[in-house]
């Protein structure tokens, strides 16, 4: 197993705010992981060290290397795109080939002009011009051509609408991701990634709070859904989170046998939307 | 892998390129100086005028000349006050075709460089400033992210900044150098129009090449000089005084800084005369007639203090640069 990322009790501290607290994760080749957290989780502090751009304590290596002191070799294999303000207003798309074409190796721009093809970019547009979703297409056509181990993401659908947004999630799958190449999104739009992802991690407060695999969801979390005259004896099993919708109770378990569960009510596994809110919800009654 | 990609000189081009594509202005800057010399030259040399300063700069460097060539010092500045005096309502040219030959080479191209300094001071200063310019609006936009995840090291991205400005201030001098030299035939035109011997009148015994490289020389100090005025301005942007609400601190820091420099500068008086006689450009016989003789008049040791001031001003703007960096990182961190 090749190992894309390995962060050891990274640590990163802003003046008096502990933005991230003893993280510690592998990520391997092949894989599509969702980095999902609440605003000021820590999110993009994370992936700045990942980058290289911020100083850490502990330990961490990108595509084996350091990614403060190795950061323009790293870069070569790392994609990055953050949300669609950050492509320079005063660009033309030609001119961003040909920028992105004479500093980096791995650059493809054959590749990137056939991906703008299937778009209604046309190689004289300015950036300052193009819509968000124009942007978006354009930031991926750019980050799709670069022959990159590891795609970063952060939040890089925001302000698009539905359409854009299922398109670029398309994309990713089926432009760029393959067994040996990793995607990391930070996203808050969880429901919209689910059924791409191969990882979940939740982090708040600079913690980890939840690292696996999403096939591993299934057999640890479980939503039941029950009549009232079953709430005691659900709520005895110690749900992480409870709801009521048109008069049934719906609560959310966390490592509870399914056959305890099962005699109790309707049984499904959980949506990373539901298992995101129930586990910051224990967090804070925490 | 990229089969266009080259690396090295190559990137570096591209690198360049882009600074030019995000900063139209650094093309247009040197054509607008040019267009502005060309202009005030010609006023400067063919618009009569009676103004006292000019008659007073004029009359300064007779007497040097004067001195330099040997002659009693009192007896002739008399006689050229007074023949100025007789001229001042006179254009420059006609002051010039009334002045003894022996005197009068080099005077032109004297008053012409003395004219560009100003311009190309003011050019150099605009080229600097637009560097914290660079920095400063990536940040704001947020594309310094995009420029961030490319595989380029800080000092290779840093390295096309510097190459930028260097290219930015030959373009200026290129320019520059075209208005003054068109200046100067427009003249001679001029000059033979009315009668005048024009090649004695305008280009002998000076020599044109000698301007264009003392012009250069001008730049680059002159862009030292900007160091300082720079460094202030990136200490400021990189504190975070470029928000909406710092943008009155950037320009009171930025009097406050001009001022200081100013002082710091101009006490010294000779800033000018210190690169004439330290950057004589190559081939050069410093000997000749004309403005080398008044150069060799003035060729005694020059001042300690201004060289010292360049250096000064050089150390504290390269100071002001390293802060910047620093208080940006610190910023950035925490």
């Amino acid at each position: 197993m090749v190992e894309l990322v390995k962060a050891k009790g990274l640590g990163k501290r802003y003046g008096k705010v502990q933005a991230l607290t003893d993280v510690s994760l592998v990520l391997p080749a092949g894989r599509i992981v969702g980095l999902i957290g609440p605003n000021g989780a820590g999110k993009s502090t994370f992936l700045k060290c990942l980058m290289g751009l911020l100083r850490f304590d502990g330990g961490l290596e990108v595509l084996g290397l350091d990614p403060h002191r190795d950061r323009a070799r790293m870069l070569e294999q790392l994609s990055y795109i953050a949300d669609v303000a950050t492509l320079p207003d005063w660009m033309r798309v030609d001119q961003l080939l040909t920028y992105c074409e004479g500093v980096h190796p791995r650059f493809r721009r054959p590749m990137a002009e056939a991906f703008l093809a299937r778009t209604d970019l046309q190689p004289s547009f300015k950036v300052s011009r193009l819509s968000k979703g124009m942007k978006t297409q354009l930031h991926l056509a750019l980050a799709m051509a670069v022959d990159a181990r590891l795609l970063v993401l952060d939040e890089p659908t925001l302000g698009l609408d539905i359409l854009y947004r299922k398109a670029f999630h398309s994309s990713l799958v089926t432009d760029f991701f393959d067994e040996d190449r990793t995607i990391l999104i930070s996203t808050h739009q969880v429901e919209e990634v689910e059924h791409i992802l191969t990882d979940l991690i939740f982090i708040r407060q600079g913690r980890i709070l939840l690292n696996l695999p999403m096939d591993e969801v299934a057999d640890r979390f479980a939503q039941l859904s029950c009549a009232p005259e079953q709430a005691a004896a659900a709520r005895a099993l110690a749900p992480l989170r409870e709801e009521s919708f048109f008069g049934r109770h719906v609560f959310l378990f966390d490592g509870v046998e399914r056959e305890r569960l099962e005699s109790l009510g309707e049984l499904r596994t959980p949506g990373v939307a539901d298992l995101f809110v129930a586990m910051m919800g224990r967090e804070e009654r925490a | 892998m990229n089969s266009a990609y080259q690396g090295g000189w190559k990137r570096f081009t591209v690198l360049v390129r882009r600074e030019f594509w995000e900063h139209r202005s650094l093309l247009w800057l040197p054509v607008a100086v040019c267009v502005l010399h060309f202009i005030l030259a010609l006023a400067l040399v063919l618009v009569p005028r009676n103004g006292m300063n000019l008659q007073v700069e004029v009359r300064s460097e007779q007497l040097t000349v004067a001195d330099s060539l040997g002659g009693t010092p009192g007896t002739q500045v008399e006689s050229t006050s007074l023949n100025w005096n007789r001229m001042s309502t006179a254009s420059l040219l006609d002051l010039a075709a009334a002045t003894p030959p022996e005197e009068r080479g080099g005077l032109l191209d004297r008053l012409l460089l003395g004219h560009a300094h100003l311009l190309a001071a003011v050019g150099s200063f605009l080229v600097m400033g637009l560097f914290s310019v660079m920095l400063n609006r990536e940040r704001e936009n947020r594309s310094s992210l995009f420029f961030l995840s490319m595989p380029l090291n800080p000092w290779t991205y840093l390295g096309g900044k510097m190459a930028t400005g260097a290219l930015a201030l030959v373009l200026l001098w290129g320019t520059v150098v075209i208005s003054q030299t068109l200046g100067l035939l427009v003249i001679s035109a001029t000059a033979w129009a009315h009668g005048h011997a024009a090649v004695d009148l305008v280009w002998g015994p000076s020599h044109v090449f000698r301007l264009w490289a003392l012009l250069g020389a001008q730049l680059l100090v002159d862009t030292l000089w900007a160091l300082p005025l720079f460094g202030s301005i990136a200490l400021m942007a990189s504190l975070g005084w470029s928000g909406r609400g710092g943008r009155f601190g950037v320009l009171l820091m930025g009097a406050v800084v001009a001022t200081v420099v100013d002082r710091l500068y101009l006490t010294g008086g000779g800033l000018w005369l210190w690169m004439t006689r330290h950057l004589p450009p190559p081939g050069i016989n410093w000997e000749d007639r004309g403005l080398d003789a008044l150069r060799a008049a003035q060729g005694k040791a020059p001042a300690l203090g201004e060289g010292a001031d360049l250096v000064l001003g050089m150390v504290l703007g390269l100071l002001l640069l390293v802060a910047a960096a620093r208080a940006l990182h610190w910023r950035e961190e925490t």
